[in-house]
């Protein structure tokens, strides 16, 4: 479903990712380790076409990212880190918002089943987000990507700065969208939710990827050292 | 993407009470400006009628006398017929009527007289240096519908859109946005097309009212001056439009639309019209005054000469008892003509300059949104220059004719009768200008426009700007 075909980017210089080269089969929920500065953000806007690649090449579903972004943009969603919507909109009426941009019409029903399905309380369906507290603002997120029936989801360190029990609630959705076949590339700090939630793990570092493996492969403690290792060095 | 957008909009405008608030702002401003307008439209009404009725008071009695006197009665006022008195005492008035229009643009109407007694002694020459010439709209003049929409406007739309798109970018939401299959470009000039429509919808309903309260029919100059105003939104949104899609930081757009404004706006139209003066010169007015003192000086001292040079010229006036049979007033009639010939290279090489000036500035003025919407608004109020000077003229050639129906009255020496008022020559203020000035403003306003929506459009994708807004 994704593939990264020696994908480089530099900047200037600064060689921020670099010959990556690697395969995301739908289901797959691919959780990207690595240091800051190590290049994960820089994979994740190279798939969403937010940067050109400097040489390789990009690819979902066959279709190379830098050309044809449009049709790329009706396979994916996105969440970043921080998942900013219209503050003086509610939940909802942001939901339809951008579910209209991706081309979907439909019912304020169906729109409320979608909050309902990311977990949101009903509540607060009809409150401002300015009112939200940033789990709130991540399960819009995810809903987004269910109402735009997205095949790939690309996440920028989702669960930073969530608690544990929202961040339990986010894992939890994601295998739940793995099971429809969704598959998922998330870069993250967390190694423990990368171990629990994760089906294969991959580290970088300075634009590299160093390390590839499946989580089925490794045990927490197992994980972290090898992690420590490679920052190490 | 249409649909959802206008609701958007719809939904973050009316929640946004800033916006609310400056429209009720603008309601208030308006109708402030129309007030002015209506009050200074009264006022010029006011004194053209007064000066009409003073002089209808003259004509009445001229008429009365002629009446009596073709019944054959006796009159003691019977001297009043005399071509010098129907020439010179009774005279002719010359009024250029207000508009409608003038109502929400005064233009410059105030620095001018709209009424001009037109007389055989009074030397028009001089008219055509009294007054102030000025090829641009004064800044800041008057405190009208014109000044509200040229000024402050701009400064409404650049207070709504100045961030419109860097807004996005600086919170990180055009990531999420652009995570979609949207043409960003595309989507941010929706959302101004959107606010531009809101707007004139609102500007419009607020015009109606004002042209309602000051009491306007409804009319092809009106529906002009709505149009011209959109084109002149129009341009401004574009601005932001671009503004905003090469701008990083929403400071930063902020600073340069606001640039933009002082120097579209305050610094370009002082800078034409400073310049017309400076390519153009207006001959010193000290030096024409004198030029047609000197002259006058001349042929008074020489009323024998004049009258001769004069017969010479218009043998069809000789009549037969010979030169001795002419008095004062038949060398006082010959020197006005004589002079009015001598003058006229003089009053030319002035007229010329204004020429010169207008064109001048009708060329620069298009690098300026402001001076477009402004000359377009007050040559369909009847109240820019172009106009004044156009009544000027109409004045300057009656007055020829006025001079011109008198002379053989003047030669033979003959009263004026009855049927001679009835044939008399009528003022009447004609204007050519029409509103195909105005159509050229519009367009050109409106051809800015969408170069700029185009130009914006075309560097969807061209910049890597997402980049800039790490999350
Ligand atoms: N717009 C840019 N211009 C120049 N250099 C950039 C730009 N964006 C990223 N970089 C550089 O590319 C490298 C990789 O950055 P990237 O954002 O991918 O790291 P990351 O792994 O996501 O880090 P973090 O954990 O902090 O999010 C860094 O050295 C960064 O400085
Ligand atoms: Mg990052």
């Amino acid at each position: 479903m994704l593939h990264a075909v020696n994908l480089t980017k530099k900047y200037q210089e600064n060689l921020a990712l670099d010959n990556l080269n690697l395969v995301i089969e739908p289901g797959d929920i691919y959780c990207l380790l690595g240091a800051n500065g190590a290049g994960k953000s820089t994979t994740i806007n190279l798939f969403l076409n937010f940067i050109a690649p400097t040489s390789g090449k990009a690819v979902i579903d066959q279709i190379e990212v830098s050309k044809d972004p449009q049709a790329i943009k009706k396979l994916i969603a996105y969440i970043p880190e921080n998942l900013v919507l219209y503050n003086e909109l509610s939940g909802l009426e942001n939901l339809e918002y951008f579910v209209g941009l991706a081309g979907m019409k439909y019912q304020q029903d169906e729109l409320v089943s979608f909050l309902q399905e990311a977990g949101l309380q009903s509540e607060a369906f009809k409150k401002r987000v300015k009112t939200y507290s940033k789990g709130m603002r991540q399960k819009i997120g995810v809903a987004m990507a269910i109402a735009k029936r997205a095949k790939v989801l690309l996440l920028d360190e989702p669960t930073s700065g969530l608690d544990p029990k929202a961040s339990n609630e986010f894992s939890e959705l994601l295998l739940r969208l793995s099971q429809q076949n969704v598959a998922t590339l998330m870069a993250t700090h967390d190694l423990f939710r990368a171990k629990e939630t994760g089906t294969d793990i991959g580290i970088m570092k300075s634009g590299k990827l160093v390390e590839q493996l499946s989580t089925e492969e490794i045990n927490h403690s197992d994980l972290e050292k090898l992690y420590l290792n490679h920052m190490n060095n | 993407m249409v649909s959802q957008n206008i609701r958007h909009e719809v939904r973050l405008l009316s929640r946004n009470y800033w916006f609310v608030s400056l429209s009720l702002v603008l309601v208030l401003l308006c109708l402030y400006a129309g007030y002015n307008g209506l009050r200074h439209f009264e006022r010029r009404q006011a004194d053209q009628q007064q000066a009409i009725a003073a002089q209808q008071e003259k004509e009445d009695l001229i008429q009365e006398v002629a009446l009596n006197l073709s019944k054959g009665e006796e009159h003691p006022s019977a001297f009043r017929l005399s071509p010098m008195n129907v020439a010179i005492y009774t005279g002719q008035l010359a009024t250029m009527p207000a508009t409608e229009i003038s109502k929400l643009a005064i233009g410059q109407s105030d620095l001018y007289t709209h009424q001009i007694k037109i007389s055989s002694s009074e030397d028009l020459a001089t008219l055509s240096f009294n007054e102030l010439n000025n090829p641009v709209q004064l800044l800041f003049g008057n405190f009208d519908l014109a000044f509200v929409l040229t000024y402050l406007v701009p400064l409404v739309i650049i207070a709504f859109t100045y961030n419109l798109r860097t807004q996005e970018l600086e919170s990180g939401r055009l990531r999420l946005l652009a995570s979609n299959p949207i043409n960003t470009n595309l989507w941010l000039l929706q959302r101004f097309i959107i606010r531009y429509c809101s707007l004139a919808i609102i500007l419009t309903f607020i015009l109606t009212l004002t042209a309602v309260m000051v009491g306007m029919a409804f009319s092809l100059s009106l529906v002009t001056f709505f149009l011209l105003t959109y084109a002149y939104l129009a341009f401004w949104f574009a601005v932001s439009y671009l503004v905003n899609i090469y701008g990083y930081s929403s400071a930063k757009n902020a600073v340069s639309l606001l640039s933009l404004w002082i120097l579209l706006v305050l610094i370009l139209p002082t800078v034409i019209n400073q310049a017309a003066n400076t390519v153009y010169p207006m001959p010193s007015r000290v030096t024409l005054l004198n030029e047609i003192r000197q002259t006058k000086k001349e042929l008074s001292q020489e009323q024998d000469r004049v009258l001769d040079e004069y017969l010479r010229n218009h043998p069809e006036l000789i009549r037969n008892e010979g030169q001795n049979a002419y008095g004062y007033w038949q060398g006082y009639f010959a020197s006005q003509e004589l002079m009015e010939e001598e003058l006229s290279p003089v009053i030319n090489r002035f007229d010329e300059q204004l020429t010169k000036q207008q064109k001048w500035v009708d060329s620069w003025g298009l690098l300026s949104p402001a001076v477009l919407f402004q000359d377009g608004a007050t040559e369909l109020a009847g109240t820019s220059s172009k106009n004044y000077n156009e009544f000027k003229a109409n004045v300057r050639s009656f007055s020829l004719d006025w001079r011109a129906h008198f002379m053989p009255f003047v030669f033979d020496n003959t009263m004026l009768e009855h049927s001679d008022l009835e044939a008399l020559p009528k003022f009447e203020y004609r204007s050519i200008l029409g509103t195909s000035g105005v159509l050229v403003n519009i367009s050109v306003l409106l051809i800015l426009s969408v170069l700029m929506a185009i130009r914006g459009l075309a560097l969807e994708g061209k910049q890597e700007l997402l980049s800039f807004s790490r999350s």
